[in-house]
């Protein structure tokens, strides 16, 4: 089966036409739960990586702020994502036909696997390594508000 | 009315809202600059407000939060406000009749009465709760309101090309 195949099967599904033939302020719903997320993740990667960077909350040790930071990161991420899947759904071919849409899940997907794994790490031995942190941090912020930035570019082709 | 519209006009004839609305490149950055803008402004102020509100770091002082935060939440308004005045210089025509714009104003304002509120009235006395884990209830709504009022911003904001 080929990706455009597959993307016309969603289209077709129950849940792709329901979608499709709702009124559009429903769709606007999820444009807002989608934007909201997406700033709560942004604005917990930017709190962790300020901390991480050293430019606030130096007196507090850095799992303090990681912790908080990654429990705001975790719901803002599954606001957007849930939400973002759903505004997919209501249209897979005229997404993925986007070339900023494919450029951002292909950034999303190294975003996220950074942070579950090497940001992880280096967040957990700030302060042993502080270097380590901060170059984290930096690819991280970049990333994540990469993310933001193809996103936004969606709109406009 | 038709002075608005008169400035509205002049704004949207101008060279730099010509120029910005007409640019394939630029139009589209500042656009993203001013969603981006928002992690800094509301997006950090909210980490401020559920601070305030009891919910989040409860173990660091709420004067603390607020003083190491301010910095960026003020660096991150700046951008979000500038290049809102850009958008606006760029699509104030256009923007003039959409019923849900000035709804969105109404927030702003709202949200800046309330942080006047709180700045010179709630935390006046902040010194003695800033240790508390959950602040007291002036405190505490000041905090909800905040994240209500930014958030019902960011929404009319998105709803706009919804309803243009």
């Amino acid at each position: 089966m080929s990706i455009l195949e597959m993307l016309q099967w969603m289209q077709g599904t129950g849940i792709g036409i329901a979608l499709r033939k709702s009124n559009h302020l429903v769709g606007a719903a999820f444009q807002f739960a989608h934007v909201l997320g997406f700033v709560l993740l942004l604005a917990s990667v930017t709190l962790i990586s300020l901390r991480l960077l050293g430019l606030a909350f130096v007196k507090q040790a850095p799992a303090r702020i990681v912790d908080t930071g990654n429990t705001a990161l975790g719901i803002g991420l599954a606001a957007a994502v849930l939400s973002g899947t759903l505004i997919f759904l209501s249209g897979p071919v005229r997404y993925y036909s986007n070339e900023f849409f494919r450029i951002k899940i292909v950034v999303l997907i190294a975003a996220v696997l950074f942070q579950a794994s090497l940001f992880r790490v280096a967040s957990r031995g700030a302060s042993e390594h502080p270097l380590a942190a901060k170059a984290a941090a930096i690819v991280s912020l970049l990333l994540w508000f990469g993310v933001g930035a193809s996103a936004r570019m969606i709109g406009f082709i | 009315m038709s002075i608005l519209h008169d400035f509205a006009q002049l704004l949207y004839d101008s060279d730099f809202g010509t120029a910005l609305r007409e640019s394939q490149y630029a139009f589209p950055v500042v656009e993203g600059a001013h969603l981006l803008g928002l992690a800094f402004s509301v997006g950090l102020l909210a980490f401020a407000d559920l601070r305030l509100a009891g919910v989040l770091l409860r173990d660091e002082p709420v004067l603390h939060v607020l003083g190491q935060l301010r910095p960026f939440i003020l660096g991150g308004f700046a951008i979000t406000f500038a290049t809102g005045v850009m958008l606006f210089w760029a699509m104030s025509i256009k923007l003039l009749p959409n019923p849900i714009f000035p709804v969105k104003l109404i927030f702003i304002l709202l949200a800046g009465v309330n942080f006047l509120w709180f700045e010179f009235g709630v935390a006046r006395g902040a010194a003695e709760w800033s240790d508390c884990p959950v602040p007291p209830v002036r405190a505490r709504v000041a905090g909800w309101t905040s994240l209500v009022l930014w958030s019902a911003v960011v929404i009319s904001g998105r709803l706009i090309p919804y309803l243009g």
